[in-house]
């Protein structure tokens, strides 16, 4: 039992990290903390069901249509929010309110014009049955969630690492200010991030449906907060540390669900807390003090 | 410009708000209604709403509903704000209803914990909660008149079915007992009743016993731990978005248990079915919720004659996302009592009102059951059967196509034996 | 410095004062203005702690939820007089407050994302089962305590007051002034010598405590209740919203914040229900779009103005 709760919670680790790695960028190299973006994910839950259940797409077109569609749309939302933050005094938290009133936005759009009714997508459209785990099973919709986030992960991985877009933004996360001066174009590198950031949701999206059961318009403040004690535990604007964050959210949610069940809300909040108390700037941070 | 006017500026959006009403005689009745359009609760408020709608629409058609007071037809006008599922919004809103519209009938959201935030509202005001499903005993004491429960048996008295039957599963061959519910008020005081009747009982042992929290989603894990705890019978008690991943879970993993009792199986059965997970309800048992069971009716639409007309309607409004359930039969069923009794009320003085919806203690039955009130003004009446849901048959009261229902208990209600193990 | 916290009390906190006392007397819906009152003193918490040390805690519901259930406990467990349990749900949220002083080490959105860890594990431990004989769990709060508006309105009333003269006076006062420099540049103030780690944590648990007294107050007010109802986040995005964009670090900013969005979201609530989501969210972008320095810039875009067009 104690080695079959490890194993689910390493694959839920993973989502975990699919969840909350957008975000995660867009802090990264913006410094907004985007409220919006468990609505994004919620958005995307609402394309998978449209595009599984009424176009039945498979699952890979799904994934990649997901991202695609997204990402293009994250480019002009970029423009029409973000650069107008930039002229406020205090961008980071003004981002806190300007993204709370889009995330009402969306989710009273949706609400109006699809309802409010839970909605979910049998897991058969995903192919494969339950797949055999340390004597137990796993339903094949995980796995293939669980293989996903590693592949976006690995892709989020090239792109800052691997690419001269990656190192440019690596510059803006480092120092915005030495970046301008250097001559990058911040705006366009900026966008870019937040197109990939609101991909990465559109596709964690994708599989909340199988993660989560079912899904609702109002699930966005429920994902953040997910994905704020993710980030957290493995340092705010490390996209890596990420993974490392969802894994440790992962085991602990389920060795509670395991053991302890009515106390599963309680521990990823504590060992967020011991985590930062331990390492203020979370797992993966620098040692940078500000004050 | 001064910190004053900025005062002034803002204070004035305080009195924007709403007309006074004529007094007597009135143009019209005037029943003030909240809902959430948005947030956790709005899945189960909007269909309630919805029904609500469906029914004021048809008796202002119908020339309006007839008020004894005085002595003939007023239209009803609904005044309906959206509490975005926040309590200390309800609070105000509520207020809003009371002090500013000055509504005749206060109906409170769905849910207790939206009419938690509505009942010292009304009492300080003098002013009758006409309460719709919001369940939790600790809305009802004796020293507050101003509270009428009109759907949902009181949360306290709900689970008497099933712990009732528990006593008998030992006849059937049942000895160990799973028991997984989610820690909220409503399903929580049902696991508890059952824990009881379990524990009391020496022939049955409770192998698993578990608590989850209410946001919990997803179910792997638990069914997979449920399943290795080997026990005869698994009772489950969720909200709809719990039992659709509950059920998602059994359907991935392709786990079976020999007996399968669910909280809203039979509750939300629309839902089930849009949510894919309609066929794992197969022969499991629920509580014959009224939005499957047909209950003898004295007044207004039996059960199938409302889903038919309110699913029309629906679908003329294009109404996303609302589908015929316990929550549309809830409103409906608020709108039956207001018609009743306004139809016998003296006056529209609030106590008065209230005397008139204790009348029809014992003499109403609607599609939502016998109406039966406590003098605390909680609702004892509906207490549900429990039935199985089989293929459907011609002995077997029909849910759709291909499943039909068997009642199992009461004994006196019985109309088969439950199958165990199932199938 | 005592002229200008004067000055403060008499153009600021008496007109408000005056405002919300004669309001009752004129308009009838007493529950919005008492709600008025909590979102004012939680807007001027939080402004103690983000205007004076730059903690932003989003988790700042917890201690208004500690504040409600230390309250409701006091009530309906040791049966104390409901005035002094007001003052015991100061002296719990105070106690969360004091538990939660570590986090000061964290700094920016670390701090503000670890209390909103702390208030959400306070919850999960509150509304918890197993707690069910202590704290009513998943059932919820009865009150038997009597209902008493007039008194929960007045007692708001003198919170707001206390909470307001507290930011009055560390506007003007040394010890808030160099608070207030360390926020805005800390190496300066920390060759000035002052010690800001004992500072910071004086305005927190001022914060904490006025969270918790009001906290019990609208339990109070409630009298019957579940945990998610006086822990729900939407409290801190509120509070969190009106301050910032009333202008954080002054006086008068977080009340016009208040006054003017929850203002606008009530008028909202009752004119246009079937879009009130939609329409407050998109008023607070286009707040946010075109008014990006908050409130308290506004007067003073207008006086360029006006220098500009008079020269």
């Amino acid at each position: 039992m104690l080695a079959y709760a490890l194993a689910t919670g390493i694959i839920f680790g993973l989502y975990f990290a699919l969840v909350g790695v957008g975000m995660n960028l867009v802090f990264g190299v913006m410094r907004i903390v985007n409220l919006a973006h468990g609505d994004f994910i919620m958005l995307g839950a609402l394309g998978a069901f449209w595009l599984f259940r009424g176009l039945g797409l498979p699952p890979s077109a799904v994934v990649a249509i997901s991202f695609a569609v997204f990402f293009l749309l994250g480019l002009p939302l970029y423009y029409l929010l973000v650069p107008r933050l930039f002229r406020a005094a205090e961008p980071e938290m003004l981002s806190l309110i300007l993204f709370f009133g889009l995330s009402q936005v969306i989710e009273a759009a949706v609400a109006m014009l699809f309802g409010n009714a839970e909605r979910s997508i049998p897991s058969r459209l995903l192919g494969g049955g339950p797949v055999p785990l340390l004597g137990q099973t796993v339903p094949f919709a995980w796995a293939y969630a669980a293989g996903i986030s590693l592949l976006m992960l690995a892709g989020v991985y090239l792109y800052l690492y691997q690419s001269r877009i990656g190192r440019q933004t690596r510059a803006i996360m480092a120092q915005r200010e030495e970046a301008l001066a250097i001559g990058v174009d911040i705006h366009r590198i900026c966008a870019i991030a937040f197109g990939v950031g609101a991909g990465l949701a559109a596709v964690a999206g994708v599989f909340a449906p199988f993660m989560l059961g079912s899904f609702t318009p109002s699930i966005g403040i429920p994902l953040d907060l997910t994905s704020f004690a993710v980030i957290v535990i493995g340092s705010l604007g490390n996209p890596l540390g990420t993974l490392l964050g969802g894994m440790i959210f992962g085991v602990s949610l389920m060795l509670m669900r395991t053991y302890l069940s009515s106390f599963a809300d309680l521990l990823p909040n504590l060992v967020l807390i011991g985590v930062l108390l331990v390492r203020p700037t979370g797992l993966l941070g620098r040692a940078v003090r500000h004050a | 410009m001064t910190i004053g006017c900025w005062l002034r500026a803002a204070t004035c959006l305080l009195f924007m708000s709403t007309p006074a009403l004529a007094a007597d005689p009135p143009a019209e009745i005037t029943i003030g209604a909240l809902y959430a359009g948005s947030g956790q609760l709005a899945s189960a408020s909007v269909p309630l709403h919805a029904a609500l709608q469906w029914w004021a629409d048809g008796v202002n058609k119908a020339g309006g509903v007839f008020v004894k007071a005085f002595g003939k037809k007023l239209p009803v006008r609904l005044i309906s704000y959206d509490d975005q599922s926040s309590p200390s919004l309800a609070g105000n809103l509520t207020n809003q209803l009371i002090t500013r519209d000055k509504v005749d009938i206060l109906l409170s959201d769905s849910t207790s914990v939206m009419t938690a935030s509505a009942v010292p509202v009304a009492r300080d005001h003098k002013q009758l909660l006409w309460d719709v499903t919001g369940s939790s005993p600790n809305f009802f004491s004796a020293d507050n008149p101003y509270i009428v429960l009109l759907g949902l048996a009181a949360t306290d008295r709900y689970p008497k079915t099933i712990a009732d039957f528990v006593s008998q599963m030992p006849s059937l061959g049942i000895k160990s007992v799973a028991l997984l519910y989610t820690t909220a008020d409503y399903t929580a005081f049902q696991a508890s009743a059952v824990r009881k009747a379990v524990q009391a009982n020496p022939a049955l042992k409770l192998v698993f016993d578990r608590g989850v929290p209410a946001n919990t989603t997803d179910y792997t894990l638990l069914v997979n731990n449920v399943a290795a705890a080997r026990p005869d019978a698994v009772l489950e008690y969720g909200y709809p978005a719990n039992e659709i991943a509950f059920l998602h879970a059994m359907q991935d993993n392709g786990t079976k248990f020999n007996f399968l009792f669910t909280a809203y199986g039979l509750t939300e059965m629309a839902l089930m079915r849009t949510n894919g997970v309609a066929d794992q309800l197969a022969d499991t048992y629920a509580l014959a919720s009224p939005a499957i069971y047909s209950f003898k009716v004295n007044y207004g639409l039996d059960r199938a004659q409302f889903e038919v007309a309110f699913e029309a309607w629906v679908r003329s409004h294009k109404l996303p996302g609302v589908e015929f359930g316990y929550n549309a039969l809830a409103g409906y069923q608020a709108g039956l009592v207001i018609e009743r009794a306004l139809a016998v009320a003296d006056s529209l003085d609030q106590l008065a009102l209230r005397r008139a919806v204790f009348t029809l203690s014992g003499n109403l039955r609607t599609l939502a059951g016998p109406f039966l009130l406590a003098p605390d003004g909680s609702q004892s009446g509906e207490i549900l059967p429990l039935g199985q849901i089989v293929p459907r048959k011609a002995s077997t009261t029909a849910i759709d196509d291909t499943y039909g229902l068997n009642i199992v208990w009461p004994a006196e209600l019985a109309t088969a034996k439950p199958i165990y193990p199932a199938p | 410095m005592r002229s200008g916290f004067l000055r403060d009390m008499a153009l600021v906190v008496a007109p408000l004062l005056v405002l919300f006392a004669v309001l009752p007397s004129v308009y009838d819906n007493g529950l919005l203005l008492l709600n008025f009152v909590v979102f004012l003193v939680l807007a001027q918490g939080l402004n103690l702690s983000y205007g004076f040390s730059g903690y932003l805690p989003f988790g700042y519901v917890g201690f208004f939820g500690a504040g409600a259930y230390g309250f409701a406990m006091l009530v309906t467990l040791a049966a104390v007089p409901p005035v002094l349990a007001v003052a015991g749900g100061g002296a719990a949220a105070l106690l969360v407050g004091l538990l939660l002083a570590p986090l000061l080490r964290l700094q920016g959105a670390y701090f503000g994302l670890a209390s909103l860890a702390a208030s959400e594990a306070l919850l999960h431990l509150i509304a918890n089962p197993n707690l069910q004989d202590v704290t009513g769990g998943p059932y919820g709060v009865k009150l038997t305590i009597p209902y008493a508006p007039r008194l929960t309105y007045g007692l708001a009333l003198g919170i707001l007051t206390f909470t307001m003269a507290l930011v009055a006076w560390l506007r003007h006062s040394r010890f808030g002034l160099q608070l207030k420099a360390a926020r805005d540049n800390p190496i300066a103030a920390s060759m000035a010598g002052i010690d800001i780690v004992r500072g910071r944590l004086a305005v927190w648990l001022a914060s904490a405590l006025v969270a918790g007294l009001i906290g019990a107050v609208f339990a109070w007010q409630a009298s019957t209740f579940f945990p998610e109802a006086v822990f729900d986040i939407g409290f801190s995005i509120f509070a969190i919203v009106f301050t910032l964009f009333g202008g954080a670090g002054t006086l008068a900013g977080p009340v016009l914040g208040v006054l003017l969005l929850y203002g606008l979201y009530n008028a909202i609530g009752v004119s246009a229900p079937q879009y009130f989501q939609l329409t407050y969210g998109l008023l607070i972008m286009a707040l946010v779009l075109f008014f990006p320095d908050g409130l308290a810039a506004i007067p003073r875009a207008w006086a360029r103005r006006g220098r500009l067009a008079d020269g």
